[in-house]
């Protein structure tokens, strides 16, 4: 197994511009799984990350990138729902802190309707991070519920 | 029930110092009411040894009134006394070190409720001192009544009787959730009354550990556990008495703000340990069979195993 990302530069000679980039039937889907289990540890490692700090903004943020989509509308019920989290204003300190900064917008339609999005006008960045977080995250509503598939299964 | 003013609350700065203010104060209360409890008890063995002598009544106990007969229970009386007080002394002593405070525990309940399980207390010490020394007080009847004699397996299982309950107690008794059969994760909380020097925040710590897994010796067990460990970055040993443990567990390191997220990275990893260590351990057993050279471990392993069956916690 290849961890660092420099032995996947040298497996495959992607450094070497004399050479051409050959793949073909196991190569490939080598590839194809290295390149994978990367974007893998890399999700991994945000997931970490964002529940180090005492704050949820991490966790906020992941969410929404998850949750994001050019027809979605999310609002913070469904990220409370999301990230498995019983109360709403476990996330006050988060949505306000991640506003703050500039990391998410917060349209408010109602007293009580808001829309969440990742700011990425802003930050190009956050465009990466939540096609990362898309594919490769399983956020705790989902890791619950296959803890729960497991627990009924015999 | 606790009030709504005594939920703790760990999602800002100031929440958190009004938490660990709370929690303080209920350990102090806590400590005071086992130290009290603690001194009763000296104070009534200190009471019997000075007053024995003079306690004939405790020492000549009539049957009936018209009973010819006069039992002398001297060393019944005593070792109930003595062996009641000891176990008391490290229970109280183990319920102060314990720092669980009632905020914490309904705290805890209503983060793991909400995942789905039940936060259970399993305090089994006191069942089996009971036991054992409700059979040690019939052998010092006995004695007391001239039946049999001490020999070295009274006195053996008198000193077993003692300390299997205690050593059960510091090791065993815990909080848990049960998961499925077989699996639970057990729950040690800790936090420093002092605050660190070069900090202003007090650790609040939650240490999670899984049920035994497998013994340390089984290849294909610690090949699965290392593999899991990574991906769900667990730590690879847990507590001072988990390091020396022939068995294999996962174990990970919570504070109350992601208790959820933290328990559910344990779930998790004993999931795919159900998964896939059968599917290891037939693999192994394939090449082992196809090898003779590694048939001794075959053997450490089944032993391990079995040792493991009949201990498990």
């Amino acid at each position: 197994m290849i961890n660092l990302f420099q032995d996947f530069v040298k497996k495959y000679e992607l450094d070497d511009f004399k050479k051409k980039l050959e793949l073909n039937g196991t190569t490939k889907l080598d590839f194809y799984n290295e390149l994978n289990t990367f974007m893998e540890k890399v999700c991994r490692i945000f997931d970490k990350l964002t529940n180090i700090a005492s704050l949820r903004g991490g966790q906020v943020m992941m969410s929404i990138a998850k949750l994001m989509s050019p027809d979605a509308v999310i609002n913070k019920t469904d990220i409370k729902n999301n990230l498995n989290i019983d109360r709403l204003d476990k996330l006050w300190h988060a949505f306000e802190y991640l506003e703050k900064e500039n990391y998410i917008t917060i349209e408010q339609k109602t007293s009580k309707f808001h829309i969440v999005k990742l700011n990425e006008d802003d930050n190009p960045d956050l465009t990466l991070f939540r096609e990362i977080v898309q594919t490769y995250w399983e956020s705790p509503q989902e890791s619950s519920e296959k803890t729960k598939d497991w627990r009924l299964k015999e | 029930m606790l009030k709504k003013k005594n939920r703790l609350n760990f999602e800002d700065e100031q929440g958190i110092s009004n938490s660990i203010r709370l929690l303080k104060s209920e350990f102090v209360i806590k400590a005071v009411k086992a130290s009290i409890y603690l001194t009763i008890i000296v104070l009534i063995c200190l009471g019997y040894i000075f007053l024995q002598p003079r306690m004939t009544f405790l020492n000549h106990i009539h049957l009936a009134n018209y009973s010819p007969y006069s039992i002398k229970l001297t060393l019944t009386v005593g070792w109930t006394l003595f062996s009641s007080s000891i176990f008391l002394i490290c229970y109280l002593i183990k319920h102060i070190q314990v720092r669980l405070t009632p905020s914490i525990i309904n705290y805890m309940k209503e983060e793991l409720e909400y995942l789905g399980y039940e936060f259970q207390k399993k305090y089994t010490s006191g069942l089996i001192f009971v036991l054992l020394n409700g059979l040690s007080v019939i052998i010092m009847t006995y004695i007391d009544l001239e039946i049999f004699t001490f020999n070295n397996i009274t006195i053996g299982y008198l000193f077993f009787s003692l300390t299997i309950p205690i050593v059960w107690l510091g090791v065993n008794d815990k909080y848990v959730i049960k998961i499925k059969d077989n699996f639970f994760v057990l729950f040690d909380f800790h936090y420093s009354l002092r605050k660190r020097r070069n900090s202003s925040s007090t650790l609040l710590g939650i240490t999670l550990s899984s049920n035994r897994l497998c013994s340390r010796f089984n290849k294909p067990g610690k090949h699965v556990h290392t593999r899991i460990c990574e991906i769900h970055w667990l730590p690879r040993t847990g507590t001072k008495i988990q390091k020396i443990s022939p068995f294999l567990h996962f174990h990970e390191f919570s504070v109350p703000v992601n208790l959820q997220k933290q328990v559910l990275n344990v779930i998790l990893a004993l999931r795919e340990w159900d998964d896939d260590y059968e599917k290891e351990l037939n693999s192994f057993n394939y090449s082992i069979a196809l090898s003779p050279k590694y048939r001794d471990l075959v053997s450490i392993d089944r032993l391990s195993n079995f040792f493991m069956q009949i201990f498990r916690i």
